[in-house]
């Protein structure tokens, strides 16, 4: 049986995708680029959860949190970049 | 390891700080709960960086799991007659 | 007030953030203001602005989501607007009034630009049944 800890982050990596689908879905019918960001950001976010998923439940004699982290903040700093740098209109 | 864990941490506070602007400029509900969002999962890594424990101790994964549900009530309330804004 | 050349009001310029998301709007929200006992309907509003009927109910029902009109139904199926803006607001758009006059172009610049647009969008991704149609 999954513990509520395991329970909350497989919650967390659906919602995660929730978002990405609906950011993905809606960056290929308008081409607005922070969309792209944000979408690969949720999948990171996805991913994360995911990890810590498998982190605790699965595969508990690696620690998974270089990866974990790693995969984290690659998707944040797209995110980023999208916001800060990748602001031009597109019309 | 807590370095890598604190920049996840800050880059979610400033991801936050952008989302608040945007609920300023645009008065959109949505930008408001995710900047809160961003700003528990921010808490989280912080709290977990200095605490020096793994994820599911000491409940740290509530906070994130109010985050999360953070991000939900955001879309239900987009989806549920919000039709002031776009 | 001390500011650069290039830079609107900064009361008009929250109202155009806010509001007016295009040229259209402005148009409507100033022409209903030039009347503001006048009762306007969809299909007037397309004949004063040379627009279809379809985008004058659009421009009307979003600027009355907004708060800035007031609307009243005539019995037939047609909603009917007038001007009615908080006091705060209604001053606002009194600047923008003489800004948009003096300085259309600018106006415009700042309805279009950049961010505003793509936050937008980002917030619109969230609906299930997609965006609304402008």
């Amino acid at each position: 049986m999954i513990s509520l800890a395991e329970a909350t982050y497989l919650l967390c990596a659906a919602t995660a995708l929730l978002c990405v689908i609906l950011l993905l879905r809606a960056f290929a019918r308008s081409g607005v680029r922070l969309l792209l960001w944000s979408g690969i950001c949720f999948i990171a976010l996805a991913l994360e959860n995911g990890l810590l998923f498998l982190d605790l439940a699965v595969f508990t004699d690696v620690d998974l949190r270089l990866w974990r982290n790693g995969v984290a903040l690659i998707g944040l700093l797209c995110l980023l970049f999208g916001l800060i740098w990748d602001d031009r209109v597109q019309r | 390891m807590s370095f890598l864990q604190g920049m996840v941490g800050m880059c979610f506070a400033v991801a936050g700080l952008f989302f608040l602007r945007f609920w300023r400029d645009t008065r959109d509900r949505l930008f408001l709960l995710f900047a809160l969002s961003f700003w528990l999962q921010a808490l989280t890594r912080a709290g977990l960086s200095l605490a020096g424990q793994s994820d599911d101790t000491a409940y740290w994964y509530l906070v994130r799991l109010a985050a999360f549900l953070l991000i939900v009530v955001a879309i239900a309330m987009k989806n549920l007659g919000d039709d002031a804004e776009d | 007030m001390a500011r650069a050349p290039g830079e609107l009001p900064p009361a008009v310029l929250q109202l155009i953030r806010r509001h007016l998301h295009s040229v259209l709007d402005v148009e409507t929200l100033l022409l209903l203001r030039s009347q503001p006992e006048t009762a306007w309907s969809a299909s007037v509003l397309r004949i004063a602005l040379y627009i279809t009927e379809e985008a004058a109910a659009e421009h009307l029902a979003k600027l009355h989501a907004g708060g800035l009109l007031a609307a009243t139904h005539d019995g037939e199926h047609a909603t009917l607007y007038r001007y009615a803006p908080s006091a705060a607001t209604a001053r606002a758009v009194d600047e923008l009034a003489v800004v948009y006059a003096q300085r259309k172009v600018r106006v415009i610049e700042v309805i279009y630009s950049g961010p505003l647009d793509s936050v937008r969008s980002f917030a619109s991704a969230f609906r299930l049944r997609g965006p609304r149609r402008k």
